[in-house]
């Protein structure tokens, strides 16, 4: 091949990753490098100052996003990347901080982290990539995971209620909420957009196939037919009420953007406070003082 | 007590009552007194898990000489009721003087019993008749007290409006001074002047009374923490209450987390952003920060975390002392990686340790542990201004942005002969990286491939390799040529000091090593503490023995050591010591 022929053939999102530990993980037909891609333009259209992002995962298999992202990058323990990026944010407020996670390490093991952050409107961004189980670990039920689907570890269906992300989001003081599937990909990066330029807790949950483990165990199909299976059951509703968006077993899936409110963030409200009680003695937070 | 002259040169004062009574108040303001009236000032705590009703006590000893902890007796009690006398009674030293409160029995004359004389003093009858609240009891008993021990009303008088006037006004300070000086009345028509116990009079010489849990509030303030995330947990708080008020002062940030798993990861959260940060916990917080102690460990993020330890197992006695937590910093979590365990013993040595641990979290870009005791943790001692001059800040292998762009591809885990990498920050230009959790190479990419796993643990472990020279060396103290040797740390420290005075009184001479780093362990230094000593003695606040436990699994030399230990939830008092000594060596 000639180099020019090489040169036509860069991946256009080339750029934002790092190509020295490509190829990624993830089985064919996952979703997960979907919405990496939609991420990677997102940032690129946002123009936004890449030195000054940081990208924080969990573990499972949208954990490994952190490493294949050509940004400052921390792949933390299970369930603990929220804490760390609000570490992280608060020690220095300058950088955008974007945690880029699963279903099991947002909404399971680090559910509480999750609804503190938006509680306290935390200025990160989540994305949590949703595939209804615990893919890197075998196929185990998760909080998510509809009733009446099968996993390793419900070998009789899960007869437990999931989560609604969105609901729980903006329940928690979330001030961005969105919900897409692999499917929407340019709205996936259109909320990713909104997301970077948002001051506050933003929280994109992105439902995508997990055809190697969920499809394959009940007997769904490959990664198109679970993109046919949104193409046809998912409903373009911006706005709607996040208490109507239960999704139940390969049935209706809601999508669009949820919350979109300003609120003050977890340091406007510690600035405000803090400077009205304690006057010139207040150093405000996050700003230089020298 | 210890007499010098016709006066007292060392004494103990047990308030005592029910929790809410304001018998914490009540000592503390009498603890301030002797330290303003230039006593060293040791106090000690012993109250329950709970807000109101259960028994309480609290021991103000004061002494000419510098004291780490409780003395043997108590030689003045003072009781807000008579379930007290029941308890504490037996604590009583020959010649003491007791007071409690009859609560509205009729007057009973004095009593006299093994030397001791009882009284009734009716402190909420008096409080009722004269101020028309049973709170100005506290006020009243502090009266007595002040007649007893001969204390200089001017002082008292001082702290009485420093502790008033800003929050309640002048009226309720002159109503207190009123309470103290009628409370001294009736003692003085109460107690005869042979009775007392008269202090020999000092200066003020500037001192503070402080808790270990505010010095290493001070320590980490100095040290340049300005991030501190925790979750609630006794008795660790005050570490935070204090930042708490100071760090917005100094453009810092105080955070409740949702858990301790949030607090220690946030602390790592904020340390790979660069700042100085730090998380305090106890028991149960503590277990649940083993997880992100190893992910620091991995990631080789600074960080400190302060552990009061408190008794366990479980929930335990949240508000007692213990000594059983050091394997859980020593051996735990998942994993091998690189730590240090800092014990400090004195309220002088959490300030200085506290510093030097955020310099040596930095400098090996491990965590760092401060591992201390409810014990000096919650309880006040008295001591020297703290000189700041001392605190040098090192922030290691820190890179600027300068010396980054001189590096051509930087690597966060770059192979080095000391095994420490140059760190660059997120958001630095140049200095793009990864951290990670999972094994990696050196440019922070996960890597499963054996050679690299076994050169990165190599890497990692080395880096304290060569370490010992940073480390807070053991101390010895006492007779340097005796053939009977004690070993402890941390709270210890004052008991065996006093232990090893009280058996050379009875002509037994011993010397004392304060492990003052339990990891690494400071092998040689205890080796030849071993090897000079016929007899070795380990004293614990724990019931396994844990440091005798390290030493033993530490040593390279056939030792034999006797363990003395005590799990009452109590700390030792010296001659808990001094006597067990004495029976096993003669």
């Amino acid at each position: 091949m000639k180099k020019e022929d090489r040169l036509e053939q860069r991946n256009p999102i080339e750029d934002l990753l790092r190509m020295d530990r490509i190829p990624h993980i993830w089985c064919p037909g996952c979703g997960i490098g979907t919405v990496l891609t939609s991420f990677a333009e997102a940032l690129r259209k946002s123009e936004v100052d890449l030195d000054k992002i940081a990208v924080l995962s969990g573990i499972g298999c949208t954990g490994r996003v952190a490493g294949y992202v050509k940004l400052d990058s921390i792949h933390t323990t299970h369930g603990r990347a929220v804490p760390v990026a609000t570490g992280l944010k608060l020690a220095n407020p300058e950088l955008k901080v974007v945690v880029f996670s699963g279903d099991g390490d947002i909404a399971g093991i680090g559910g509480n982290h999750f609804i503190h952050a938006a509680r306290r409107n935390m200025d990160i961004m989540i994305i949590c990539v949703n595939n209804f189980n615990y893919a890197m670990t075998g196929g185990q039920v998760a909080a998510t995971t509809p009733r009446g689907a099968n996993a390793s570890t419900a070998p009789y269906g899960n007869f437990e209620y999931p989560f609604s992300l969105p609901y729980l989001a903006e329940a928690s003081g979330a001030t961005y909420v969105a919900r897409w599937t692999a499917l929407h990909l340019r709205r996936v990066t259109k909320s990713m957009q909104e997301a970077l330029k948002k001051r506050g807790f933003s929280f994109i949950e992105v439902i995508t196939p997990c055809v190697t483990l969920y499809a394959r165990r009940n007997r769904l199909g490959d990664g198109l037919n679970l993109l046919k299976y949104y193409y046809e059951k998912s409903e373009i509703q911006h706005g709607a009420d996040t208490r109507t968006l239960d999704i139940s077993y390969q049935g209706k899936l809601i999508v669009g953007k949820f919350v979109d409110i300003e609120k003050p963030t977890f340091l406007d409200c510690m600035n405000e406070h803090l400077g009205k009680v304690l006057g010139d003695k207040y150093q405000t937070y996050g700003v230089n003082n020298d | 007590m210890k007499i010098k002259g016709k006066k007292i040169a060392d004494i103990s004062v047990m308030i005592a009552g029910k929790a809410g009574d304001g018998v914490l108040f009540t000592g503390n303001v009498l603890a301030k007194i002797l330290k303003r009236q230039g006593w060293w000032v040791s106090t000690y705590r012993d109250f329950p898990s709970n807000i109101r009703g259960e028994p309480t006590n609290y021991t103000i000893r004061a002494s000419l000489e510098k004291i780490y902890g409780q003395a043997d007796d108590i030689d003045v009690f003072m009781a807000f009721d008579c379930g007290a006398i029941i308890d504490h009674a037996d604590k009583i030293v020959k010649g003491g003087i007791f007071l409690c409160d009859g609560l509205g029995l009729a007057h009973v004359a004095p009593s006299r019993i093994d030397g001791r004389t009882y009284h009734i003093f009716p402190l909420r009858k008096l409080a009722r008749e004269n101020f028309q609240s049973e709170l100005y009891k506290n006020m009243i008993a502090l009266g007595a007290l002040s007649h007893i021990l001969d204390l200089d009303f001017r002082v008292i008088e001082g702290i009485i409006s420093e502790t008033f006037l800003k929050r309640k006004g002048k009226k309720i300070v002159r109503k207190n001074i009123r309470a103290v000086r009628l409370g001294c009345q009736q003692a003085k028509k109460m107690i005869e002047q042979e009775e007392i116990h008269p202090l020999v009079e000092k200066k003020d010489s500037g001192r503070l009374l402080l808790s270990g849990n505010e010095a290493i509030a001070m320590g980490s303030l100095a040290a340049g923490c300005r991030y501190f995330a925790a979750y609630p947990i006794c008795p660790a708080t005050e570490i935070w209450q204090w930042l708490a008020v100071v760090l917005p002062e100094y453009n810092g940030l105080v955070i409740q987390t949702e858990d301790e798993l949030a607090a220690l990861n946030m602390a790592l959260g904020a340390s790979y952003a660069g700042a100085r940060a730090m998380t305090s916990t106890s028991g149960p917080g503590a277990s649940l920060m083993m997880e992100a102690f190893s992910l620091a460990g991995m990631a080789e993020i600074p960080v400190v975390v302060a552990h009061v330890q408190r008794v366990g197992p479980s929930t335990g006695m949240p508000t007692k002392t213990e000594q059983s937590d050091l394997d859980q910093w020593v051996y735990g979590s998942h994993g091998e990686f690189p730590r240090i365990v800092l014990s400090p013993g004195t309220i002088e040595e959490c300030f200085e340790f506290t510093v030097k641990a955020f310099n040596l979290a930095e400098k090996y870009q491990c965590p760092v542990i401060l591992l201390t005791e409810q014990d000096y943790g919650q309880n006040l001692r008295t001591v020297k201004k703290f000189d700041l001059t001392k605190v040098k800040i090192d922030r290691g292998k820190l890179l600027n942005q300068e010396e980054l762009e001189g590096i051509k591809d930087y690597r966060r885990y770059k192979f080095t002969p000391d095994g420490i990498s140059p760190r660059a920050l997120p958001g630095m230009k140049n200095g793009l990286h990864m951290v990670e959790s999972n094994e990696h190479d050196q440019n922070g990419y996960r890597d499963e491939d054996s050679e690299n796993r076994i050169r990165m643990m190599q890497k990692r472990m080395r880096k304290l390799e060569n370490a010992a020279k940073d480390l807070i060396p053991p101390r010895v103290w006492g007779d340097r040529e005796s053939e009977f040797g004690i070993i402890g740390f941390g709270s210890t420290f004052g008991p065996i000091q006093e232990a090893i005075a009280q058996l050379k009184d009875r002509k037994i001479r011993a010397k004392y090593m304060q492990i003052r780093t339990l990891w690494p362990f400071p092998r040689k230094k205890v080796e030849e503490f071993l090897d000079s000593c016929k007899e070795v003695f380990v004293v614990e606040n724990n019931f396994t023995g844990q440091l005798g436990q390290l030493i033993r699994s530490q040593v390279q030399m056939p030792i034999r050591i006797k363990n003395i230990l005590k799990y009452s939830s109590q700390a030792f008092r010296p001659q808990e010591i001094s006597s067990q000594i004495q029976m096993a060596v003669r």
